[in-house]
């Protein structure tokens, strides 16, 4: 099984070129790449990967089939990880989409993998990020423990 | 004689058990003058220029603003804030440093130690680190000058110039783990 870039729909993730739909943002405000330094100097670890996304436009599609587990404000408008969708695969992967502008899909509900689940935004923490800097925030959970979503996007997973 | 020594040698050990662990301790980081923990937003721009960067961190929401600067690398200067004090600053290099190079720069009195996520812990996209042998993150610490070069595969992800320790010795999500339902 393997994910696909929740910008773009399809298998395969860059980092660069930055800032582009479907790449990496550009990283003010902290680097968008799975364990960049945040907090005090560096006290903290970034959990996902920033996915670049035109704000209110850009879809999100789910990288992977699965059940919807969460879907709403995770947070608040303009803290945490604001508007959020959760997919659970039923087979050890959990994937969190976040920022979103508006949530397409409720709690329950099956999809398959590709489909729109999201609008790309700026709620939660980034709500005041710069123009150029809007993204999804996407994480990775393989039987519970948190992955780099570039390492995962372009690995062919067996979570058996 | 015998007798003596081996009091002498029994009193030695008893002595070296008593002491506890040496940890180096953390002294505040000063860059181009500005006292980590110490210094104020103001004091930052005087010293540093216009920010290129002003607003809040990504996840954290943590007030910061970022500059170029050139010292002792060009690259991006991020520095935190907490009540208008400066808490702490990362210097991200523009062009690549390998572990070598920077420790020319730096010197060699640094500790090495590793770190981890403490995932369990994880809030709005970022969790916190806690000191662990194993773990995936790897810190040059320069604890008298409150610096460390932050490692990623053998390069330079960051210079750090902080106050207070990175995080705790012990993961906190195995604490919360073992403590009965």
């Amino acid at each position: 099984m393997q994910g696909v870039n929740p910008i773009t729909g399809k298998p395969f993730f860059a980092r660069d070129p930055k800032g582009q739909s479907g790449h990496e943002r550009p990283g003010a405000g902290g680097k968008g790449n799975f364990g960049a330094c945040r907090g005090q100097a560096c006290s903290r670890t970034h959990q996902g990967e920033d996915i670049s996304g035109q704000a209110y436009f850009s879809p999100v599609h789910a990288s992977t089939g699965g059940t919807v587990t969460f879907s709403g404000l995770n947070g608040s408008k303009t803290d945490g990880y604001g508007e959020t969708v959760k997919i659970d695969n039923g087979d050890g992967v959990v994937t969190v989409y976040s920022h979103n502008a508006a949530n397409g899909v409720s709690e329950g509900e099956h999809v398959t993998q590709g489909e729109v689940i999201a609008i790309v935004g700026q709620t939660g923490n980034a709500h005041d990020a710069p123009e150029g800097e809007a993204h999804v925030h996407f994480e990775v959970q393989v039987n519970g423990t948190r992955v780099d979503p570039a390492v995962w996007l372009n690995s062919t997973v067996d979570t058996h | 004689m015998n007798a003596f020594l081996l009091i002498a040698v029994f009193a030695d050990i008893s002595v070296c058990q008593a002491q506890p662990r040496v940890e180096a301790s953390w002294t505040p980081a000063v860059y181009r003058g500005l006292t980590i923990g110490g210094s104020t937003t103001a004091d930052a721009i005087r010293v540093l220029g216009k920010p290129r960067f002003s607003g809040r961190e990504q996840d954290t929401g943590l007030p910061i603003m970022s500059f170029v600067v050139s010292e002792p690398v060009r690259g991006d200067l991020t520095v935190y804030l907490e009540d208008g004090v400066i808490d702490g600053m990362t210097l991200t290099p523009k062009d690549l440093l390998a572990r070598k190079e920077a420790i020319k720069l730096l010197g060699s009195d640094y500790i090495q130690v590793r770190y981890a996520s403490d995932g369990c812990l994880t809030e709005a996209g970022s969790a916190p680190i806690y000191e662990s042998p194993d773990g995936p993150i790897e810190h040059l610490e320069y604890r008298a000058r409150g610096q460390a070069l932050i490692l990623h595969d053998g390069f330079v992800e960051a210079i750090a110039f902080v106050h207070k320790p990175f995080g705790p010795i012990r993961s906190r999500c195995s604490t919360m783990k073992s403590k009965p339902r």
